[in-house]
């Protein structure tokens, strides 16, 4: 690296050529005074305290933060004209800031009053009045206080440059300019909350954290947050563990740089919700009741052994949201202490993308890129939901991406919030993704005369080039829902490209077969040449907080540890659903659910009601009492991700380290505990400590080298869907996406109500209009929502968000890989 | 001396391509793309062509910093955005020969081959946007601009985009901003926008007049144009007279003339026989100056040696009826209006200014006012702002203090305490009322 | 000179408002003539102006729609231009220049006798919807001082004798 020679205090030191003052200074541990810098945006050099003196012959002082560090350059951060300056715009600053320190609940935690102290307030401080400015509570959730504001706009560019929303923006000129809303109304955005983490003052607030607690009275604990698979970095604030009294996120915080979305920073309010259970139960006469540990374990034990006694079939249906090492643990005891092969992470589409797509096509199951690669690539392909709903983070990188001049294509029917910024957007027909990539891929063979070198070597590449033929733009544009010139369009920019990230949002809800679209993603970058490039890839978006740990972890009826095959001889368990099915049909003996509720949260048609019922045996480990444990034989409360010790895996593949943040309920034990404890009673010690580690540090480790390529032939295409009923799109709400959510007030409180969004045409042809209550039916059930009209719906489609937890639209599910095709018409 | 610039002023229908052809018009520009775009920025260089926007800064220099290798697209902006109190010397090239701006524009556009240009036209310009326009349109239709710009392979179009009310939109990056469709917020430099400019692109930005001395150059050559004005100081400049003369106007005069045969010869002295008792000598942006500093000569060297600038060359005179409390009141009140709030010094130093002027104007000053007018203004200026408006209201402001300080002291010594305390200002519930009036 | 009034659109049939094929056919005019959509924001507003008078709040949701931008980020620009209604004006806007040349030359007097013949203060219409009184900064006409802009026409070398005939012409022929 270039570096350049300038003198900083006297001290010559060398810095990384290409810097700002402020950063090289940073780096050699002298801190300016800033309160509009952030790393993450352009410069702005509103607040000008970062000014520095020059030593080397230019005259006068210059702000750190826009001057380039040059050769030769003598600076002094400390010289009496910078400090008297610092203290003259700290005292222009403060003209307009309405001062009640004592009573501020960001004192103690405010940059502004940390200067003022460090530089010295002034003699004649206010002259003038104040501009008066009413503070705003229409909005729910986050409080402006305009009086506070000092205008460093940190809250405007961030809101703009990397959320891409743009919500706030600074109105009026001169001493009018003021932060705020159109027209001054309720905040319309995301609640992702940056703005109050960047608000270096009490300008920007959340009435809910406020405490009578001051900041040096605060415990902060930096954990990991466990609502999708993002793996955000968070910092809990909380008066010793009991309540949160703040949470965010640092501008250096790996891999959101600072940015959460509202479940991360709104959501843990669910965790005191009244379903919450603090002593275990146990069904005694046909109702629970409250139990002992003692208790409730011996009978979970000897549920457990009887079965396995007899001789009947056990199977354990765990979850994404366990711990790496709970979900190893899980596993472990399944295989080991009940000698069962029936262990699954239940309903999860992200599991099927990781284990049935990544994993037979590359024989690893895990993503090839990572949310950091999206800062780089030059060409983006989103595929399948729309991240600005299932995964924020996500969203943001491709606006940050696509704003640097990334090319950002999109396949989704349905108006992505992402559109604006797209090269291309291709409203596909719900559930179609696999079908466009088969479609592109045929383009791309045909253009070339013959595949390209990776494909044609790979294993079974004759079956599939001749499955490919159907899909010919021509004959499969139809199906796909777009014309055959678009798919072409795409085919050019997909060729044009020199990296490649794909991802593959999944999700309960997102029609399509996820494994076959992870698979055709890999088999389209070995196509383009691009297989095994630094900075392409697929990136598979789990639903929750660690699919991709648990799938590590060996929690899959089809895998080991460490994503390897089952022992020789030993064949793979029943998957969740035929858990259920099987457990329906009489044939289970002990059913253990462990962070699920197949009952109130899973699409109707697996039959859990009836699974629950027929199973000789259940128990429900589970935060809260959901529907399914008030069927259970035994349920066991424990702990919430962020009151846990452990680790996670995101969707980049990066294991996180998640630390207790929140005190439990009850001294509440992990799932792990729990497990541990039967296998104990069953005679069983499972790993711990040193030892767990090292396994599942072994099973976490990237694989070394690359398999073959193995490809699968294409399904037959399908046929459009017939005319008269909708392509049902369903998806979860950016506010709303599963169990926890909907135990969280502030959550639900930002929700939509269920709306189904038609395309003008279907509306007009069935007599629908805005507002009116229509009724959706698909395999005998039906369910009534509110009608909106939307012209960026494609004909034939409807979408409908709603929480992914089998209310509402979610009733209608049968099976989650289909695609749903329901009757409409308006309520009769 | 002959006119140059204003050659076109009297001339019947001067507007016209007809007229405009008839006195030689493009041939500079056919020269142009005859010479090279290199060829081009060496005339330019050669014939010492400063600025005429306010700043000075060769144009010839400014079009070499655009980078030779750049890939991309570059942009030629035209700054038409004619703000600076005092100023109205491009109104008058458009109003009588647009066609020499737009002639200026290709070949500028030409040496730093941007095939995009852009006239940023203030939004109040309405007739003028619409000559420019209509001469655009004229010079399309006959080949002088397009697609392969008479058979020489260069494509150029020019759009002429109207600013909505900003001064600050006249500071180049400020400028910049607002063709992009934001807020004119003031860019930090560097990046100097002739690396990146609109659109993250390379751009040169150049005043009307500046272009509009370059078809000249090109066609008479350099040392003509060099052999008009003093040393480095080279060239026609027009001046813009108003206040309190008998013939206020616009003058073409070489540069070096004096401000004394600028006030007393062609502007025909003092109105009704009052006597001179200050000067803005280049917008209302530059340090005073008094009636004993009328000799100074009218270039950009010679001012800046008298402690102020020829900026855009507006020449504001004021008799001996005028109170200088009162000129600072108002400067205040134009800076006041037109900070964008983007740097506290500014956006909080300017309306402190005018709030202590406006006191002192209603007869409320304090002791310690001059003082704190020139505590204030010495930490809005000199690098603590982003953009130069912080200069260009604490330097006129500090020189009014400092040059007529005994009008402050005694308005001060008469003053009466503050009646009540101020009102508060509702920012949103409406215009502010009064301008200094 | 005859400067055309201003008819603005009232403001109930400007709260939601669509774009007609006329308006889209000189957006899609403007909108090549730069890289971004964004950079259509003032051109696309001036054009919202003329067609309906002023930029009501619906205006901002339209011009932010149809361009890609939030209606935040559009109120932002329009808010920070002087020359953007977001009121609907009167017939005629007088815009008289306050700064020191025409303040000097005249300017003061102008203001004083439209203060008292039209009986309103800077900012205010008068009741008949006819005539708007607006104090502004720098013209850029400083050598014809003083100077009064009514709606997009210059007026100048006034006084206050002229300025009452201009009114008078103006006044009479609506």
């Amino acid at each position: 690296m270039d570096t350049v020679l300038i003198t900083v205090n006297g001290q010559p030191v060398e810095v990384p050529a290409g810097l700002t003052l402020l950063e090289a200074l940073r780096r050699q541990g002298v801190e300016l005074p800033t309160l509009c810098h952030d790393a993450r945006l352009t410069p702005y050099g509103g607040c000008r305290l970062c000014v520095v003196a020059r030593r080397d012959g230019r005259p006068g002082l210059v702000p750190a933060c826009s001057t380039p560090a040059l050769a030769g350059m003598k600076i002094d951060t400390e010289a009496p004209e910078v400090h008297e300056a610092r203290r003259r715009q700290l005292q222009l600053i403060l003209l307009n800031h309405r001062m009640e320190c004592p009573v501020c609940e960001r004192t103690g935690d405010c940059r502004l009053q940390d200067l003022v102290f460090e530089y010295g307030g002034d003699e004649d401080r206010l002259p003038f009045d104040l501009v008066r400015r009413p503070r705003d509570e229409s909005s729910p959730l986050i409080v402006r206080d305009p009086e506070k504001c000092i205008l460093c706009a940190k809250c405007v560019r961030l809101c703009d440059e990397a959320q891409g929303v743009a919500a706030i923006g600074v109105v009026g000129r001169g001493l009018e300019a003021r932060v705020t809303t159109w027209l001054d109304g309720p905040l319309e955005c995301e609640f992702c909350g940056q703005c109050v983490d960047a608000c270096p003052v009490a300008a920007l607030t959340i009435p809910s954290f406020a405490s009578a607690l001051p900041a040096w009275q605060r415990t902060a604990v930096t954990t990991t947050c466990s609502f999708c698979s993002c793996g955000c970095e968070l910092t809990v604030t909380s008066d010793g563990g009991e309540r949160p009294l703040g949470v965010g996120a640092t501008p250096d915080s790996v891999p959101n740089h600072g940015k959460l979305c509202a479940k991360g920073r709104f959501g843990w309010d669910a965790l005191r919700h009244p379903d919450r259970l603090t002593r275990p139960l146990v069904r005694r006469g046909g109702r629970l009741v409250e139990a002992s540990w003692d208790e409730a374990l011996a009978v979970v034990a000897a549920g457990f052994a009887a079965a396995r006694d007899r001789g009947e079939a056990i199977a354990a249906v765990g979850s994404t949201r366990l711990t790496t090492e709970d979900a190893y643990l899980l596993q472990r005891f399944v295989r080991e202490a009940l000698a069962s092969p029936h262990v699954s992470a239940g309903v999860d589409p992200g599991v099927e993308a990781l284990v049935a797509g990544m994993g037979e096509v590359l024989g690893a199951p895990r993503s090839t890129a990572t949310i950091a690669d999206l800062a780089a690539a030059g060409t983006i392909l989103v595929l399948r939901g729309d991240p600005g709903r299932t995964h924020p983070l996500v969203k943001t990188e491709l606006v940050t991406a696509a704003r640097r001049g990334a090319k950002l294509l999109l396949a989704h029917p349905s108006p992505a919030t992402l559109s604006p910024l797209a090269a291309q957007h291709l409203a596909i027909a719900p559930g179609r993704a696999e079908a466009l990539l088969l479609s592109a891929l045929e383009e791309i063979v045909r253009r070339r005369g013959g595949p390209g070198a990776t494909i044609e070597r790979a294993d079974g590449h004759e079956a599939w080039r001749l499955g490919l033929d159907p899909y010919r733009p021509a004959a499969a544009a139809a199906l796909v829902g777009v014309t055959p010139a678009a798919i072409g369009r795409l085919v050019d920019h997909l060729e044009a490209a020199d990296s490649l990230v794909i991802t593959v949002a999944t999700g309960r809800g997102i029609p399509g077969r996820e494994a076959g679209v992870a698979r055709r993603a890999v088999e389209l970058l070995a196509a383009l040449g691009l297989l095994g490039r630094p900075g392409s890839g697929v990136l598979v978006l789990g639903e929750k907080a660690n699919t991709q740990g648990v799938v590590l972890a060996g929690l899959d009826p089809r895998l080991g540890a460490g994503g390897r095959p089952l022992a020789p001889g030993s064949q793979p368990g029943w998957s969740a659903s035929e858990t259920l099915a099987r457990a329906a049909a009489g044939e289970v003996g002990a059913l253990y659910v462990l962070g699920q509720d197949p009952l109130g949260a899973w699409p109707a048609g697996i039959g859990a009601c009836r699974a629950v019922e027929n199973a000789r045996f259940v128990v429900v480990q589970d935060p809260f009492l959901t529907d399914t444990g008030r069927a259970a034989d035994v349920v066991l409360p424990v702990r919430c991700l962020v009151e846990r010790d452990g680790s996670v895996v995101g969707a980049d593949g990066v294991r996180r380290t998640i630390r207790q943040a929140l005190t439990p309920p009850a001294g509440l034990p992990g799932d792990g505990e729990v497990v541990r404890e039967i296998a104990a009673r069953l005679g069983h010690t499972l790993p711990a400590g040193a030892d767990l580690e090292a396994e599942i540090a072994r099973a976490c480790e990237p694989p070394r080298g690359t398999s073959g390529l193995r490809l699968t032939p294409p399904p037959a295409p399908g046929a459009p869907p017939a005319a008269g009923g909708v392509c049902l799109d369903l998806g979860p709400q950016l506010f709303h996406s599963g169990s926890t959510t909907l135990r969280s007030a502030a959550l639900l409180g930002l929700a939509a109500p269920e709306t189904v969004l038609l395309a003008p045409g279907d509306a007009q042809r069935l007599g629908i209009g805005r507002g009116d209550t229509v009724r959706l039916s698909a395999g005998g059930r039906e369910v009534l929502l509110r009608a909106e009209v939307d012209e960026t719906i494609p004909l034939g489609t409807a979408m409908a968000l709603w929480g992914g937890d089998g209310s509402g639209a979610g009733r209608l599910v049968s099976d989650p890989a289909r695609s749903l095709v329901a009757e409409i018409g308006r309520r009769s | 001396m002959e006119p140059v610039l204003l050659r076109a002023r009297g001339v019947a229908d001067s507007r016209s391509l007809a007229a405009y052809l008839a006195a030689g018009g493009y041939e500079g520009w056919k020269k142009a793309l005859g010479m090279g775009p290199d060829a081009v920025t060496k005339e330019v260089l050669d014939s010492e062509l400063r600025g005429r926007g306010g700043a000075g800064f060769p144009t010839g220099r400014k079009w070499s910093f655009v980078p030779k290798d750049h890939p991309g697209p570059r942009y030629l902006v035209c700054n038409a955005d004619e703000s600076e109190p005092g100023t109205f010397k491009d109104r008058e090239i458009i109003e009588y020969d647009p066609h020499q701006v737009v002639e200026g524009v290709a070949i500028a556009a030409f040496a730093i081959k941007a095939n995009t240009a852009y006239i940023y036209i203030r939004g109040e310009f309405v007739r003028w946007a619409r000559i420019l326009e209509d001469a655009i349109a004229e010079a399309r239709q006959r080949g002088f601009l397009g697609k392969n710009v008479m058979g020489s392979g260069f494509d150029l179009d020019i759009w002429v985009h109207r600013g909505a009310g900003a001064y600050i939109c006249g500071e180049e990056t400020a400028l910049l901003e607002s063709i992009e469709g934001k807020r004119g917020f003031p860019r930090l430099k560097p990046p100097f926008p002739a690396v990146v400019g609109v659109f993250g692109q390379p751009t040169v930005i150049n005043n009307v007049e500046t272009l509009a001395c370059v078809p000249h150059i090109i066609v008479r050559g350099a040392a003509w144009f060099a052999a008009i004005g003093r040393p480095k100081n080279t060239g026609p400049k027009l001046f813009c007279v108003s206040g309190h003369v008998n013939r206020p106007g616009v003058y073409e005069l070489p540069l070096g003339v004096t401000f004394r045969e600028i006030i007393e010869e062609h502007a025909g002295g003092i109105r009704g026989g009052r006597k001179l008792k200050a000067f803005f000598p280049g917008g209302s942006s530059a340090p005073v100056l008094t009636a004993d500093e009328v000799d100074t000569g009218a270039d950009f060297d010679a001012c800046a040696a008298a402690g102020t600038m020829l900026g855009s060359g507006g020449v504001i005179v004021f008799d001996d009826t005028v109170d200088m409390v009162e000129v600072a009141d108002n400067v205040a009140h134009f800076y006041a209006h037109e900070s964008c709030g983007q740097c506290t010094p500014c956006r909080e130093g300017s309306d402190w200014c005018m709030d202590i002027l406006d006191r002192l104007v209603a007869g409320h000053g304090q002791a310690a006012d001059p003082d704190t007018l020139l505590r204030i203004c010495r930490f809005s200026s000199a690098g603590m702002t982003i953009c130069p408006l912080g200069d260009a209201f604490a330097l006129p402001i500090s020189s009014i203090v400092n040059k007529y300080r005994a009008e402050f002291e005694h308005r001060i010594a008469s003053a009466t305490p503050l009646p009540q305390k101020k009102q508060p200002v509702l920012p949103w519930a409406g215009p502010r009322p009064g301008f200094g009036i | 000179m005859s400067t055309r009034p201003i008819v603005a659109v009232p403001p109930e049939a400007l709260r939601i408002v669509t774009f007609d094929a006329a308006m889209e056919a000189s957006i899609a005019e403007l909108l090549p003539r730069y890289p971004t959509r964004r950079a259509a924001v003032l051109p696309v507003l001036w054009l919202c102006q003329e067609r309906f008078g002023w930029i009501s709040p619906g205006v901002v949701r339209a011009v932010a729609a149809r361009l890609g931008e939030s209606p935040a980020f559009v109120e932002g620009v329009v808010s920070f231009y002087t020359m953007y209604q977001t009121a609907p004006p009167a017939r005629y806007v007088l815009q008289v220049c306050t700064t020191l040349s025409c303040a000097w030359c005249g300017g003061r007097e102008l203001v004083a006798h439209l203060k008292e013949r039209l009986g309103i203060s800077f900012g205010e219409k008068t009741p008949d919807g006819m005539f708007q009184l607006v104090g502004v900064q720098c013209l850029g006409a400083c050598g014809t001082a003083p100077v009064v802009q009514i709606n997009d026409d210059y007026y100048e070398n006034l006084d206050v004798a002229k300025l009452d005939a201009i009114l008078d012409e103006l006044a009479g022929r609506s």
